[in-house]
C-alpha cells in the first residue's frame, strides 16, 4: 500500500515533466522591427533630410568601420525611398538638412561547442556500470553555430540642435534576428525591416 | 440451560452476521486515478487556445461510502502562435512587429474534498468536490530566435464535477470537468490570473 502510494507519486512527478515545447519552425525568419519615437517631436516641421552613403559597423563583422558596398548602398536607398515617400527632400550635408539619418549594422556568430569523451568525460561507458552515474556524451566533438544581424537606423533633430545645443535622436528603428549564411536574403531581411519600420510610424511625415 | 444456549446462539449468529456484513462494505479504499487533461483557457488575453496535452494525478481516500478527501496534480502545456503583427507600447512610443509563439505552463496541485452521489455501489458514481492548494506555471514568449520567459506561484482553486464507472473491485473508468482558476500573476504579460477549464477521461485503480 506504501509501496503504491510512493510509486504513484514518483509516476505523478515524472509525468508533469511531460511538458509540450512548441514547434519553432513556425516562427518567421524575417527580422524582428522596433520602433521608438520622441513623443515631444513634431515631424510635420522638418523638410529636408541627409544620409550618408556608408553604413557604419557597429561590430561583429571584418575590420572596416564603414561599409560602402552595394549592399550598403541597398540599405541606403530602402531609407531614401521611404523619406522621400513621406514628403522629404534629400539634401546634401553642407545644405543644412532639417533630419540626419545614419544607418548602423551589427553582426555577431555565437558558437556553441559540445566537448567530446578525450576531453574528460566517460561518455564510452554505460552510466550505470560503475555503480553510480557518469555523464553521458558523445564520443566526438561537436559544434552549432548561429548568426544574428542587427539594422539600426538612428533620425535626429539637426534642425532645433542649435537652439538646444544638442542634437537630439527623434526617432529610431532597431530590426535584429538570425541571419542565414545567403548574403542577399541578409540584405533582403535587412531591406524588408526598413520598410516595415517606417509602414508601422505613420507619423513620419512632412505637411 | 436451554435459554442460555440460545442466548448462545443468538450472540454468536449475530457476531457471525454483523462479521459478514463488514466484510462487504470496503468503504475504505484508497483510489489512485491517472487522466487524460484537455485544458480550455477562458478569459485569457495572452492565450486561447485549447490545450490537449495534459494530464491530471490524483489520490483520493475514500473515509466513508460518500466523501473522499485526497490530493491531486495536473500539469497542461498551452501553446499559440500568433502570425506577424505590430503591437504598440502603452505609452504609445514604441512599437514592435513580429510573429509570437506564446506558452503557458500550469502544474496545479491541489488537496481536495468530494461527495459522491447515489448509491455506492452503482455502475455509475457521479460526483462533486473542490480542491484548493497552489499553483506553478511558467509563461514564455517566443519570437524569431528569442525568449521572454517568467515563472510564478499562485494560490489555486478548483471546484469539479465527474463520475466514476467501475468496471471490477478494482478498476473503473472516469469523467470529470472543472475550473481551475489561480492567482498567477505577471504584469508584464498583462496576465491577472490564470483561469481555464480541465476536462479529464482516465482510469481510477482502487486498493484496500
Amino acid at each position: 500500500m506504501r509501496k503504491l502510494t510512493f510509486l504513484s507519486l514518483l509516476l505523478g512527478l515524472i509525468f508533469s515533466s511531460c511538458r509540450k515545447t512548441p514547434n519553432f519552425d513556425e516562427l518567421s525568419s524575417d527580422f524582428v522591427v522596433t520602433t521608438n519615437r520622441d513623443k515631444t517631436a513634431d515631424f510635420t516641421e522638418f523638410k529636408t533630410y541627409y544620409i550618408s552613403d556608408t553604413v557604419a559597423n557597429l561590430g561583429g563583422t571584418g575590420d572596416d568601420s564603414i561599409l560602402t558596398d552595394a549592399n550598403a548602398k541597398t540599405l541606403v536607398q530602402t531609407v531614401k525611398d521611404n523619406m522621400n515617400a513621406r514628403g522629404y527632400t534629400f539634401v546634401s550635408r553642407n545644405a543644412h538638412p532639417d533630419l540626419g539619418l545614419q544607418l548602423g549594422i551589427v553582426k555577431v556568430t555565437t558558437t556553441v561547442y559540445y566537448p567530446g569523451w578525450w576531453d574528460g568525460y566517460y561518455g564510452w561507458y554505460d552510466p550505470w556500470y560503475w555503480g553510480w552515474y557518469y555523464p553521458y556524451y558523445y564520443p566526438y566533438s561537436t559544434y552549432y553555430s548561429y548568426s544574428t544581424g542587427t539594422v539600426i537606423l538612428n533620425m535626429y533633430d539637426l534642425k532645433n540642435a542649435p537652439d538646444r545645443q544638442q542634437i537630439t535622436g527623434i526617432w529610431n528603428n532597431i530590426n535584429f534576428g538570425a541571419i542565414g549564411s545567403s548574403l542577399s536574403s541578409n540584405v533582403q531581411r535587412g531591406v524588408n525591416a526598413i520598410d516595415q519600420g517606417f509602414e508601422q510610424s505613420p507619423y513620419i511625415k512632412t505637411n | 440451560m436451554k435459554k442460555i444456549l440460545y442466548l448462545l446462539a443468538l450472540a454468536f449468529g449475530t457476531h457471525t452476521a454483523a462479521q459478514a456484513q463488514t466484510q462487504t462494505i470496503h468503504y475504505t479504499r484508497d483510489i489512485f486515478m491517472g487522466s487524460w487533461e484537455i485544458g480550455v483557457p477562458t478569459n485569457n488575453d495572452f492565450l486561447n487556445k485549447t490545450s490537449a496535452a495534459g494530464g491530471r494525478f490524483e489520490y483520493r481516500h475514500m473515509i466513508n461510502p460518500h466523501v473522499s478527501i485526497g490530493a491531486g496534480m495536473s500539469w497542461n502545456s498551452f501553446e499559440q502562435y500568433t502570425s506577424r503583427k505590430t503591437y504598440q507600447s502603452k505609452d504609445g512610443g514604441s512599437a514592435i512587429t513580429t510573429d509570437v509563439i506564446k506558452d503557458i505552463y500550469t502544474l496545479p496541485i491541489t488537496a481536495g474534498i468530494h461527495y459522491y452521489f447515489g448509491d455506492p455501489h452503482a455502475k455509475i458514481k457521479p460526483y462533486a468536490g473542490i480542491g484548493i492548494g497552489a499553483q506553478y506555471s511558467e509563461q514564455d514568449v517566443y519570437f524569431n530566435i528569442y525568449q521572454i520567459t517568467y515563472n510564478n506561484w499562485g494560490f489555486c482553486v478548483r471546484p469539479e464535477l465527474g463520475a466514476v464507472m467501475p468496471f471490477n473491485e478494482n478498476v473503473g473508468g472516469f469523467i470529470s470537468a472543472a475550473y481551475n482558476y489561480s492567482t498567477n500573476k505577471n504584469d508584464d504579460f498583462d496576465i491577472s490570473s490564470l483561469k481555464h477549464f480541465a476536462f479529464n477521461i482516465g482510469i481510477a485503480f482502487s486498493v484496500r
